[in-house]
């Protein structure tokens, strides 16, 4: 009986503490919850939003009065409804948002998601925000709805978007997916070190120092001589290799390690071996201090100038001294689309909602000039471009000079005919790759390769390599 | 005539309701559920999910064997036990380890500090206080906290390559010797005082006249500590070693956040990552719930073996009496 009862104690007190690693967790994403949020402080809530509003709708489409809920993870999907609600007062009251405080790429926010819709009541998610890495995962399922169906004028919003965005939010022929902003990458130079160490701060002849890899390497040993370091971290340049890729991660249920990816391990090997960074690791605070210490060469993108690159520079003496050069490869770096969920009780509201915010020329130029984003709409960045007309926050960092000139240049040369639904994934395991090869834990590129491969089929046992 | 009493009983079992009823729902229900899942096919393709469907044993091949897939849902193995979740056990074991043995040891000379009745420490409050107290900060901030320190340019490291102990080069993140060394100092840290506590609580409950007729006998606080404090002590420590391994095997909040890439991958090379953060990327980033459960159940055995083992071999053996005894 005692032994019988001992049992009996034991595997209880086991099934008390197992069942609860079949719970999920709440704690990841804190890094990337503080870097959101610490940025979000900077930007601020203080929108002061100067749109006139409109009497007539410019879309044909039914409006009801129901209210709606938009969903997104921060608090910057609300901050650009307000555009929303100035333009259009009569609908304010039925827009509501709900900021679900998770990270835009994490499982946390895709359950919460899918949980929402399927439980539904009066808070279901009507307009939904999906980070870039997840908005492939989004448009595939049932619950986004065709942004044709609930009225949006896609052929206006494809005539003016640029077609990479275009491509990206369709999927099997219907646009599900709508983005205000593009996110074409650029390389940021701190021109106080160029004049010191290459003699010259003129963007132009700054970019034949990084018009290729090579180049930056040969620029990394001159800045290194000098005292500086080329990039704050080898993965740095991370984001341009993954848009270089020309196979997907798979296709068909088969793995490609396409040559980009081990493009990218060697040259982060080379940039981790030869000490051209700070190896301090991204998204901390060593990073963050960089942005305004001894660091030449940033890879960056329109949010990347307003969210991390400005705000920490604020009012320190880097301030001022930065150009932007297109650098040695055209590459795109996240971006936030919408989607409409099918069990929006108000489509015609939601359609005005993705229509204002992705498609009103008048709009997106009012969220340009106010937040320095670069947004999804051709004609009014070219136009920009030609008058100089520039977010002011933005102009302090680069000295006057606007950026977006580069940016429109490097949207036009994205491509983005790889993603698949397993890239953020496995771009984590190419993290973990990179950083064994280079503190020599994976011996040759081969053995970095390997430790992909690995960890995919260890995940993935379904998935074949070629 | 019949005696009208008040049935009190009735009362006892509406007051532990509420218990059974959480412990249905939220225990019994998910761990029927996981052995359920350990058995089905149940993942996702192309963001549809497929199964669940029965494939008896075939999730449990899936993580404890390096498979091949051939197509068909045929798989060649190519080893066993060599793959990501029999490493995993493997790692979370080596840091229980190098956690439990010195946190126990260091709880047994506190207590035993603490509870002297020849050396009466003054201030006993104050220092148990200060030695709990780790314990009473979450995890989740000690790992924080301790990543800041050991980071590349955190101030610990920057002063151990300036005073020369560690080279210039040296970083405590890319060794995975040092990451799990730190680990397993947190875990020691955070919980030799809440062990220390029960040791006490141990050592209080035995009779005062044992040591009293050990020092009549004339013996030494040594033989006190290993003649009487120790074998009386037996299933204390024997109950701080099983939760012990139990919580230890589940260890993720503190590696979770201290050593981890964008993708919460424990680092470096996956020497940080315990078995049960490999379950949840199983689970809840690849989508695979059969071979997440077959996981967890590989992880429920194993703590069920190790447990056992426990209990086995610190089991009390009593002389069996041959004879009675007649007096």
């Amino acid at each position: 009986m005692k032994k019988f009862k001992k049992a009996m104690a034991l595997s209880l007190a086991l099934a008390m503490g197992l069942s609860l690693v079949a719970c999920g967790d709440k704690k990841e994403d804190e890094t990337t919850a503080t870097t959101t949020e610490a940025a979000t402080e900077a930007t601020g809530s203080d929108v002061t939003v100067s749109t006139q509003p409109a009497d007539e709708l410019p879309i044909d489409v039914e409006i009801n009065d129901q209210a709606i809920y938009c969903y997104s993870w921060n608090t910057e999907f609300g901050e650009r409804l307000e555009y929303v609600k100035a333009k259009y007062p009569q609908y304010a009251d039925l827009i509501k948002y709900e900021n679900l405080g998770l990270g835009g790429g994490s499982d946390e926010y895709k359950t919460a998601i899918a949980n929402g819709i399927t439980s539904g009541g009066d808070k279901v998610p009507s307009v939904i925000a999906m980070d870039d890495a997840l908005a492939k995962y989004f448009i595939s399922s049932d619950y986004v709805a065709n942004l044709a169906d609930v009225g949006f004028p896609v052929d206006e919003y494809k005539s003016t978007a640029y077609p990479y965005t275009v491509d990206y939010g369709t999927i099997d022929g219907n646009l599900k997916g709508a983005t205000w902003q593009s996110t074409p990458g650029c390389m940021i130079l701190r021109t106080d070190i160029a004049k010191e160490v290459l003699g010259t701060d003129d963007p132009a002849k700054l970019q034949e120092y990084v018009k290729d890899w090579d180049t930056v390497l040969e620029t990394a040993e001159t800045m290194k001589a000098a005292g500086y370091k080329m990039f704050s971290d080898p993965s740095d340049v991370k984001v341009a290799f993954l848009d270089a890729k020309k196979d997907p991660w798979v296709v068909d249920g088969t793995v490609k390690i396409d040559q980009a990816i081990k493009d990218y391990l060697e040259i982060a090997k080379k940039l981790y071996d030869n000490d051209y960074t700070f190896k301090s690791g991204q998204w901390n605070e060593d990073w963050n201090a960089n942005m305004a210490g001894d660091v030449f060469a940033w890879l960056g993108c329109p949010w990347f100038m307003y969210w991390c690159y400005g705000q920490y520079q604020e009012g320190t003496d880097a301030e001022g001294h930065n150009c932007v050069v297109e650098g040695p490869q055209a590459f795109h770096w996240g971006g936030t689309y919408f989607g409409v969920t099918t069990s929006c009780p108000n489509p015609g509201l939601a359609a005005l909602i993705v229509y204002t915010l992705t498609a009103d020329a008048d709009v997106l130029k009012q969220i340009a000039v106010d937040t320095g984003d670069f947004v999804n709409n051709a004609t009014v960045n070219e136009e920009m471009a030609a008058s100089g007309e520039c977010n002011e926050l933005i102009l302090k960092v680069f000295n006057g000079v606007s950026p977006i000139p580069t940016y429109v240049e490097g949207a036009k040369k994205i491509d983005l005919s790889w993603a698949t639904t397993y890239d953020s994934t496995f771009n984590g395991y190419l993290d973990v790759a990179v950083s064994a090869y280079n503190t020599g834990e994976a011996a040759d590129l081969d053995a970095a390769v390997e430790n992909i491969k690995t960890q995919i089929s260890d995940s993935y046992p379904d998935l074949v390599f070629e | 005539m019949k005696k009208k009493t008040v049935e009190y009983g009735k009362y006892g079992y509406i007051f532990i309701l509420p218990f059974f009823l959480v412990f249905l729902v939220f225990q019994l229900y998910p761990l029927i559920y996981t052995f359920y899942l350990s058995f089905v096919e149940y993942y996702e393709k192309d963001m549809k999910m497929v199964g669940p469907k029965f494939n008896g044993l075939k999730n449990f091949m899936l993580v404890l064997a390096n498979t091949k897939p051939l197509g068909g849902g045929k798989y060649e193995i190519v080893k066993w036990f060599d793959n990501h979740t029999v490493m995993a056990i493997k790692q979370t074991l080596i840091i229980w380890v190098i956690n439990f043995i010195p946190q126990i040891l260091l709880a047994l000379l506190l207590a035993s500090w603490f509870t002297d009745t020849v050396v009466k420490l003054k201030g006993q409050g104050a220092f148990k206080v200060m030695m709990f107290m780790p314990n009473i900060i979450t995890a989740s901030s000690i790992a924080v906290l301790f990543y800041s320190l050991f980071s590349n340019q955190g101030p610990i490291t920057l002063f151990l390559r300036k005073v020369g102990i560690i080279s210039q080069d040296y970083n405590f993140m890319e060794k995975a010797g040092a990451t799990i060394g730190i680990i397993a100092f947190m875990q020691f840290w955070m919980w030799y005082g809440n062990s220390m506590i029960v040791l006490i609580a141990g050592i209080l409950g035995i009779n005062p006249s044992l040591y009293e007729a050990a020092m009549v006998d004339g013996a030494n606080g040594r033989q006190q500590f290993y003649k009487i404090t120790l074998p009386l002590l037996k299933p204390i420590i024997q109950f701080s070693l099983v939760t012990s391994a139990i919580g230890g095997l589940q260890m993720y909040d503190i590696p979770s956040l201290f050593n981890v890439n964008a993708s919460f991958i424990g680092g470096p090379n996956y020497a940080s990552e315990t078995i049960t953060m490999w379950i949840k990327q199983l689970g809840f980033t690849a989508h695979n719930y059969g071979t997440a459960a077959a996981a967890s159940i590989v992880l429920f055995i194993v703590t069920l073996a190790i447990s056992m083992v426990f209990f086995i071999v610190t089991k009390e053996r009593e002389p069996k009496q041959r004879h009675a005894v007649i007096r």
